[in-house]
């Protein structure tokens, strides 16, 4: 029998960072055209200048680094893609580049780069740009609105229906037209139908597993079913809550990000647990209707921890079986006392 | 041998200089008194005020626990350090009044919390452990130690009223603020990023300030013993 010696790593996959990304890259592809359908074409100029201003951030901070530029590596396109589809088509280019070398220059960069950074990068730039300018990231244009390609937008712009469901009110979208995301929100991040395709598409795939989405849409699910905001059914409730705003986008694109995600099953379960029950939260007492970044920046700080947790789990669970068994042999050996 | 003593001599001359100011600095290399500039340092004016404070509390503290060390059993720190440093609080908040009529309130309960900050502490700790402290030599390296931590809080209180409301020291440039500049994270973002850049600058100051030239460098490293 030829034996030959060959260096490590044995088990090979034909996963790499490159399959992921590109299949993130294909799965956002077709929120742009329907960004483009709705909102012509400032909707692609936005995307574009996104992923020009995140790639050109990143080569910057891995040459800062001093370290080798990897070609190969599409998560900066990703994060520049990313950034524009959860802010509203009227948004200025400035904007979206400020959330975009927010995202790559102080949430990915200083962490080590690639696979290093514990936040998400595309939900810690909008996480600053919600906080620096709510006026302008959280006002929307009506779909099929004209705007210009260049400079100030003079469409009007209005609140999404998220934000009239904060404030108690009822909002008013034909189930067809949410479907469809034909009303007021980010721009890729309405189009409910195009997300679930999305969605399936990366999880035959396996590009994201559902250990992490699924337990994270039931919680908000089961929250809003029990503590609806408005004077909803309970189907209105959940529909409302899961697909007026950006929350069904975060749980898609956002939450599943392998880097910020844990890595063992149960923690990856009780982190999409964790991110969903803070989510609601931030909707029933935060001042903004953009609540998701805020819950996913916050349990990316936890993934670690979680981690840990799920590997200490399995013993823990052996040494409470174990006590609780010594505690009932003992109560066996010892002889019932009689009066 | 004789080389890498003439290194570590000029080194370390060079880098005494700026101790607890670049090197060293209490907040960004130690870590401490960052609720202090997190929070309140959100203008260049409690920047100034937080660093006049200190100034006004720490160093009076440490002379009073220099006279008083004697006296003092270990166990009795913990309390002893931040009474002191209270009583001091009424000089601070006289001191700093001069600034604004209203700079106490600017600052809130962070102004109020400064006798109980981790530099005042470790400051005063560090003399008492000393066997034999010198009094100079005490004062002087707490008073590196202000300066650097007032350095910082004037410069995060600066970056994040310019950028937060757009003005300084009260005065409008021009610009239109970004409101998250005044919030908590901002201060412990800058903070980070003036680490980095502190110690980049410290990094350069011996590069540049020419203590070791790059021949003796090679000569340590080549006659540098090994150790088993």
């Amino acid at each position: 029998m030829n034996l030959t010696v060959r260096r490590a790593p044995h088990i090979r996959i034909s996963e790499t960072n490159r399959t992921l990304m590109v299949d993130m890259i294909i799965s956002l592809v077709p929120l742009y055209i329907m960004a483009y359908l709705y909102y012509g074409i400032r909707a692609l100029y936005l995307g574009v200048w996104g992923i020009l201003v995140a790639v050109a951030a990143d080569c910057a901070g891995v040459l800062l680094r001093r370290e080798k530029l990897n070609v190969r590596d599409l998560s900066s396109v990703v994060t520049g893609m990313m950034v524009p589809l959860l802010l509203p088509a009227s948004i200025s280019y400035t904007t979206v580049a400020v959330a975009v070398l927010f995202g790559i220059l102080v949430a990915k960069q200083p962490f080590g780069g690639v696979g290093q950074n514990i936040f998400n990068p595309t939900a810690a730039g909008i996480a600053f740009v919600t906080l620096s300018w709510p006026n302008q990231v959280l006002r929307y244009p009506t779909p099929l609105a004209e705007l210009e390609l260049f400079g100030d937008v003079t469409a009007q712009l209005s609140e999404s229906p998220a934000y009239a469901l904060k404030m108690g009110g009822v909002p008013i979208i034909d189930p067809i037209d949410m479907l469809l995301g034909n009303f007021k929100g980010p721009m890729g991040a309405t189009y409910i139908l195009v997300i679930a395709a999305c969605l399936l598409y990366l999880l035959v795939r396996r590009t994201v597993r559902w250990n992490v989405a699924i337990p994270f849409l039931g919680v908000v699910a089961v929250m809003a079913l029990l503590f609806p905001r408005a004077n909803l059914t309970w189907a209105e409730s959940i529909a409302y809550e899961m697909f007026s705003g950006s929350l069904f986008f975060g749980a898609v694109f956002l939450i599943n990000d392998p880097v910020t995600s844990p890595k063992h099953r149960q923690a990856q379960i009780l982190y999409g647990v964790l991110a969903g029950v803070l989510t609601m939260l931030y909707r029933y007492f935060g001042g903004l209707e953009q609540g998701v970044v805020f819950a996913i920046l916050i349990v990316n700080a936890l993934s670690a921890t979680l981690d840990k947790f799920s590997e200490v789990l399995p013993d823990l669970i052996t040494w409470i079986r174990r006590k609780h068994g010594e505690g009932q042999s003992q109560d066996r050996s010892q002889p019932e006392k009689t009066l | 041998m004789k080389v890498n003593l003439k290194i570590v001599r000029s080194q370390r001359r060079l880098s005494n200089l700026f101790r607890g100011i670049l090197s060293d600095n209490p907040v960004l290399v130690g870590g401490m008194a960052l609720p202090f500039l997190v929070v309140p340092a959100v203008s260049l004016q409690n920047g100034v005020a937080l660093f006049c404070a200190m100034l006004l509390i720490h160093l009076p503290t440490v002379l009073v626990l220099f006279f008083l060390r004697k006296f003092l059993p270990d166990w009795s720190r913990v309390m002893v350090i931040p009474v002191v440093a209270s009583l001091f609080l009424i000089v601070a908040y006289y001191g700093i009044q001069p600034l604004s009529p209203y700079i106490s309130d600017s600052l809130g309960i962070y102004f109020s919390l400064l006798p109980a900050c981790s530099m005042i502490f470790a400051g005063c700790s560090h003399m008492l452990e000393e066997r034999k402290p010198a009094l100079g030599k005490t004062l002087l390296r707490n008073l590196c130690n202000v300066i650097g931590f007032g350095l910082v809080a004037c410069i995060v209180g600066g970056i994040r009223e310019f950028f937060g409301t757009g003005t300084l020291w009260g005065r409008p440039m021009g610009l239109s603020g970004i409101s998250s500049f005044q919030m908590a994270f901002a201060g412990f973002l800058l903070v980070g990023f003036l680490a980095v850049g502190a110690r980049l600058l410290h990094r350069l100051v011996l590069r540049l300030g020419g203590g070791v030239p790059k021949k003796l460098l090679k000569e340590a490293a080549r006659e540098v013993p090994k150790h088993d």
